[in-house]
């Protein structure tokens, strides 16, 4: 059983601007939530909140596995993994970058060694091991992050479109890796994403967020082919929605 | 963190390397004067003790530096005995209770270098004094070490006796620095100057605008004098040791030494006479 | 000129031959300024690091008198050290004044500020993004902390390098508190400094061109560091 992740009337503001208010939702344990919206709409800030990189106010966030509260620890820090919008790479080897987060959770060399050589295979980076991040070009760089996140096998993962630079294969190669830590491991995901097309890839759970507010959320494919509200309705089908 | 623990066993291993050893040998600091250590007498005259002593596990470290300096250095305790040469100040040190006795040890003396045109015409003085009267009314440039060593002290004492007001020299050039350094500048000016003879004569062949000008006046004499720390006054000195080695330069051993030892050129730069 | 030529063949006769005098004060220089800079990253390091990854009161204060101590005159901090070693100072009862010690104790009060100081400025100038990165990997906040100062590793090394190569140079500080003993605290900056006055040039010239020699293999690891840790 995975983490499940509760906002309770959650807002943020940034210098005076409103930038989420009144978010109420719950991203379902085991299975791809997409966080779609126009940009500016808060996504961003709302994964941020779920990944304790910022803090609500006002509101909560709760990370609950079935009714039990997870305590909000080391432990916990550990359980999840955010791929942000634009990852950032350590100054040094990929394979060193992949085994960063596994080498603090203290396992053997061993099992790192063969958790990094089977990310990496599933990335398609294998070639890459010693290459030094730097030298990598955005798109491996960014495949690399979602490789990062694959490799600690996380019970939460938030990604902030992790897809943006990546060509049609890169694009398959990461949908395709979200698919197996859900299936492998029952990973919790959350991703924003603005193209209509992957939500309706990969999710399972629909979240529409428009000018910090949470307009609506449905299953998929109920969201798409039965848009509740007008706003929503404009956006999936790709009306101009400003 | 492997990293981490490697490192500190590096560091300890270090600082227990750097840090003073149990003292296995004792070192005995010897102050004494930048001239003396630059005739290489030292270097003779040390090896020469080691083989002469009884006592296990002595080194004599050589400090050199000024008289002036050498004699606040032991007044501050930071040596265990003094080879200087500057009469007053040896016995003011005494007067004050830093040390225990002053004994010589040897003598050289001081000579008047400058330029082989000699426009003072010191070459003619009938005695020390009238040379350094000629120098200054000749208005020629004179380099003085002006760093409070016996040198200083005697030049300083020359203008004196010869009845000169050293403020009204026009062209003196006041350098702060060792013997060797004061002659590389007045040879570089070839102004006059006055040395001790033993540091002008290993120096002789690079100076090229020097020569010998007026020597001999018993009042240019240059006494050697060896003054062990008052360990009363100095508990930490060790005072036994640096009796040893005065003992063996005032006695016939060392003495013997100091006057078999020449420079380069087969020069004697040193007279023994300590007193039996 | 004939003087400089046949000191520098002079030298390197010296330099080929292995010639015990001058190969035992070159590895004494290196000893002396080595354990120096070591003791300077031990304490200089974290410091500097504190100071880039930490906010506390004074530290705006400690930042700028790191970067005035960096150029603290050698032969000023020799004097400082020199007052407090004396048997007549504060520290006399530890007999530590004309020994090696001294000379490592000077030489790690001048090289620390350097490398506290350029430390700093590596660490400070790491991107904010790489302690978020670490948290979302896992990383509690001292490992985080960790995280950024390694990535600026190679930085770090050059501060440390930088400080050894100031210290190799200096001769005001190793000659007030080391005495220029002859075999014990004698190195190539006081040796050049006493030749030079006793006019034998032949082995300052070979001692000055180990210390350029040195000076130049510093110049080509620092390079071939900022080459590595550059852009791509």
């Amino acid at each position: 059983m995975s983490i499940s992740v509760e906002l309770k009337g959650v807002g943020r503001s940034f210098g005076g601007r409103e930038v989420l208010k009144g978010i109420n939702c719950a991203f379902p344990e085991g299975k791809i939530s997409a966080l779609i919206g126009p940009n500016g709409s808060g996504k961003t800030t709302m994964l941020r909140i779920a990944a304790r990189l910022e803090v609500p106010g006002p509101g909560s966030v709760s990370y609950l596995k079935g009714r039990e509260t997870v305590p909000e620890d080391t432990g916990l820090m550990r359980s999840m993994t955010l791929v942000s919008q634009e990852p950032l790479l350590f100054n040094t080897t990929l394979y060193n970058n992949i085994a960063y987060g596994l080498r603090l959770r203290g396992l053997t060399a061993n099992t790192v060694k063969d958790r990094v050589e089977e990310a990496l295979e599933a990335g398609g980076l294998s070639r890459l091991a010693h290459a030094h991040a730097r030298t990598l070009s955005g798109g491996e760089a960014q495949r690399a992050a979602v490789v990062r996140a694959y490799a600690l096998r996380p019970e939460l993962v938030l990604m902030d479109e992790p897809t943006a630079n990546l060509d049609p294969e890169g694009v398959a190669l990461v949908e395709g890796l979200l698919r197996r830590m859900k299936e492998e491991h029952g990973t919790t995901a959350v991703v924003v994403t603005h193209n209509i097309f992957q939500a309706k890839r990969v999710s399972d759970q629909v979240f529409f967020l428009y000018g910090g507010e949470l307009v609506e959320t449905g299953d998929n494919p109920g969201f798409f082919a039965n848009p509740q509200m007008e706003l929503t309705r404009r956006f999936v089908t790709g009306e101009v929605v400003y | 963190m492997k990293k981490a623990s490697l490192f500190v066993a590096t560091l300890l291993l270090l600082l227990s390397v750097a840090l003073p050893a149990a003292h296995a040998v004792t070192r005995v600091i010897l102050a004494s004067t930048t001239s003396t250590q630059n005739t290489g007498l030292f270097d003779v005259l040390l090896p020469a003790y080691y083989n002469w002593t009884t006592l296990k596990d002595v080194r004599i470290d050589v400090v050199a530096v000024g008289t002036g300096k050498a004699i606040e250095t032991a007044k501050r305790g930071d040596a265990d005995l003094l080879l200087v040469h500057d009469r007053e100040k040896e016995d003011a040190f005494l007067a004050g209770g830093y040390g225990l006795e002053r004994r010589d040890v040897m003598y050289n003396d001081f000579v008047v270098v400058g330029p082989p045109s000699d426009p003072a015409k010191a070459r003619k003085a009938k005695s020390a004094s009238e040379a350094f009267r000629l120098v200054a009314a000749s208005g020629a440039a004179f380099v003085s070490r002006g760093d409070e060593s016996g040198t200083h002290a005697r030049e300083k004492m020359m203008w004196k006796t010869a009845g000169v007001d050293m403020n009204t020299l026009k062209n003196y050039l006041s350098v702060g620095q060792s013997m060797e350094a004061a002659l590389r500048i007045t040879d570089e000016k070839a102004a006059y100057t006055l040395s001790d003879r033993a540091t002008y004569r290993s120096m002789k062949d690079s100076l090229k605008n020097l020569t010998l000008l007026y020597e001999g006046d018993p009042a240019l004499f240059n006494q050697y004098g060896t003054i062990p720390v008052n360990p009363a006054k100095f508990p930490h000195v060790h005072y036994k040791e640096a009796m040893d080695f005065i003992e063996f330069i005032t006695g016939p051993a060392g003495q013997k030494v100091i006057g078999d030892f020449k420079d380069n050129h087969g020069n004697t730069l040193f007279i023994p006479n300590a007193k039996r | 000129m004939d003087t400089i030529i046949q000191g520098l063949l002079k030298a390197l006769g010296l330099l080929l031959s292995f010639d015990r005098e001058l190969y035992s004060i070159i590895l004494l220089s290196v000893e002396v300024s080595g354990v120096a800079v070591v003791l300077a990253a031990a304490l200089g390091i974290p410091l500097g690091a504190l100071c880039a990854l930490k906010r506390f009161p004074g530290r705006g204060v400690l930042i700028t008198l790191l970067n005035t101590f960096m150029g603290l005159p050698p032969v000023v901090a020799g004097l400082v050290i020199y007052l407090f070693l004396s048997r007549s100072g504060p520290l006399g009862f530890m007999g530590l004044l004309y020994t090696p010690s001294a000379m490592v104790i000077a030489q790690a009060v001048i090289a620390l500020p350097i490398v506290a100081a350029l430390t700093w400025s590596a660490v400070a100038s790491v991107d904010p993004a790489v302690r978020e990165t670490a948290v979302t990997l896992g990383a509690t906040p001292v490992l985080a902390n960790w995280r950024i100062v390694s990535e600026a590793r190679l930085q770090v090394i050059s501060a440390v390098i930088a400080g050894f190569g100031r210290t190799t140079a200096e001769v005001g500080a190793v000659l007030i508190v080391g005495g220029n003993i002859a075999g014990y605290t004698r190195v190539m900056t006081t040796s050049i400094a006493m030749e030079t006055g006793k006019g034998s040039f032949e082995l300052a010239i070979a001692l000055g061109v180990v210390l350029m020699l040195l000076a130049f293999a510093f110049n080509l690891i620092l390079r071939l560091l900022q080459g590595k840790g550059g852009r791509p």
